[in-house]
């Protein structure tokens, strides 16, 4: 999908089925983003369709967004933090202890128990990670951010990026070794 | 040293430095070893099916008709602020002052008067201060808050049941599915079947609500019959009226995310009172006034309607203040002294006047 195309039509020729498209595009992962902060899933949609409307709103100034996909991602983190601080019932919490709760989990119909074993194992070393760490594994994994945007929105440099990503890959590959070490 | 190999090109692929043949590559060593394509799966989970746009597709049309209230998909200048609905809605308003009256036997309470207009339709009224309970020729079961009007043709109950409704009503709608009932509150329709709900739509406030207690019930905004917004059990949609003047002095171009937009067009779960578990939205046929967190605005609509007094708000920053409270028929000067004691404001009452600051 040409997104600097979309933004155009919807920028200089306000075409809605341009905007339509970019909408379906970005929407659930936007929504399931938000959700790891707000973890309600009805303000998850509301943030994010009020960055969607804003981008329709933008007019012409659309077209000085040079990364969409990260100007959408930061805007709905800008808008979720927003939403906890003025919401929060509790004393005491720290941003950079949010972590995202769920993951899509790949589901195959012919998983035998081993590999469910193994699935779950997975799934509980990514759980243990540190929480920043865990945020940057999703972005990259299941928005398929490059190094770059994640950095951009999650306001780290490039290099921690890859640190974080190193230490995800790190805890899984002892996961597989223990495993192997197990059945053998 | 194949794993070796492999998270190698799982970090290559994630930095999205991958050649095409390292990608190929990757996916091959997946193929050949069932635990490592566990992982692989476990690391680029498959994209999602087909199905799964629409949820998105759904949200689009949540969304879509917010972006038409909003005005934003309208060639029509906006500045244009009467929209049609209202014209309409007043021309519906003068012709029901032409009654000529004739009380039928069927209402109930005091409050509540029935007249037969000259275009052959019923209507009933309650004033400010007081609230009525009716029974339609079907069988539906209407209670009535104040300053609100119910309005229906003759014809009701031959092919379907509509009604016409200004201010705050609870329906409890006998069941018939082959005659929908249909309510025309401001610029929205809510068709139903057999259900429970209760729909507030004042002239002289931003919103028009409608809560669902049980059954289901469809609601279609007048300017964009295409798109149906269903309501599930416990849900309540608030369409936000004023929409042209509020879009105009909220729209900015800033490059942070504004959140402090009113929403225009919002689902949210309906409240329920705690203590008895009474529905908020529908206490007022309880006799129990509520303010549920709500801004002075509304409270001071509220308050207005419910004791047939004017209340002047001689202080703009009130209205950024919320109130939230119950009270069991009280006289007004509780409800006041109440308000007063949270220390957000003071009052003093001239007749039928009340003044705040």
């Amino acid at each position: 999908m040409d997104i600097t195309l979309l933004q155009e039509q919807i920028a200089i020729s306000r075409n809605e089925d341009a905007y339509k498209r970019l909408f379906l595009h970005f929407y659930k992962g936007l929504v399931r983003f938000a959700d790891t902060y707000v973890r309600q899933s009805e303000v998850a949609e509301e943030i994010v369709s009020d960055a969607m409307l804003k981008v329709w709103t933008m007019q012409e100034s659309l077209l000085g967004v040079r990364n969409l996909k990260v100007y959408l991602f930061t805007a709905v983190k800008n808008a979720a933090i927003n939403y906890l601080v003025k919401n929060r019932n509790y004393t005491t919490w720290d941003i950079d202890h949010i972590a995202p709760e769920t993951f899509i989990s790949p589901t195959t119909p012919e998983d035998e128990a081993i590999s469910r074993e193994l699935k779950h194992d997975f799934a509980t070393a990514v759980r243990q990670l540190p929480p920043k760490c865990q945020m940057v594994y999703k972005l990259v994994r299941e928005d398929s951010f490059t190094y770059k945007e994640v950095a951009a929105i999650m306001d780290i440099s490039e290099n921690t990026v890859d640190r974080h990503l190193n230490i995800a890959m790190r805890r899984l590959a002892e996961v597989l070794k223990t495993h192997r070490r197990n059945i053998r | 040293m194949q794993e070796q190999r492999f998270y190698y090109l799982v970090h290559q692929v994630l930095s999205g430095t991958a050649t095409e043949p390292e990608k190929a590559e990757l996916q091959r060593l997946a193929d050949e070893d069932e635990e490592l394509r566990i992982l692989y799966r476990e690391i680029f989970p498959a994209v999602e099916e087909e199905d799964d746009n629409a949820d998105a597709l759904l949200a689009y049309t949540a969304h879509y008709t917010r972006m038409q209230i909003a005005g934003l998909f309208e060639e029509t200048p906006v500045e244009e602020p009467q929209s049609s609905r209202w014209r309409r809605s007043s021309l519906l308003i003068a012709a029901s002052v032409l009654v000529v009256a004739a009380l039928a036997g069927w209402w109930l309470w005091p409050g509540g008067s029935v007249k037969r207009t000259e275009t052959a339709s019923r209507e009933v009224k309650t004033p400010k201060g007081s609230q009525s309970y009716l029974t339609l020729p079907d069988g539906t079961e209407v209670w009535l808050n104040a300053n609100s009007k119910i309005v229906y043709d003759d014809n009701f109950n031959q092919s379907d049941r509509r009604v016409k409704l200004t201010g705050e009503a609870y329906f409890k709608v006998a069941e018939d599915e082959n005659r929908p009932f249909i309510i025309q509150a401001g610029g929205l329709k809510v068709k139903v079947l057999g259900t429970v709900f209760n729909v507030r739509s004042y002239p002289d406030e931003s919103n028009i609500e409608t809560t669902l207690v049980s059954g289901s019930v469809a609601i279609t905004l007048d300017d964009q019959p295409g798109n149906t917004i269903q309501l599930k059990p416990g849900e309540k949609l608030s369409v936000h009226n004023r929409l042209h003047a509020d879009y105009i002095a909220t729209r900015r171009t800033a490059d942070s995310l504004d959140t402090a937009v009113t929403p225009l067009l919002l689902l949210s779960k309906m409240r329920v009172d705690p203590s008895d578990s009474t529905l908020i939205d529908a206490a007022w046929k309880e006799g129990k006034l509520i303010f549920d967190g709500e801004g002075f605005g509304k409270v001071a609509s509220k308050i207005e309607k419910w004791y047939n007094v004017t209340v002047v708000v001689e202080n703009e920053h009130l209205y950024s203040a919320s109130f939230t409270g119950v009270f069991g028929k009280k006289p007004l000067t509780t409800v006041l002294s109440t308000l007063q004691a949270t220390g957000k404001l003071t009052y003093r009452q001239e007749n039928d006047t009340v003044y705040v600051r």
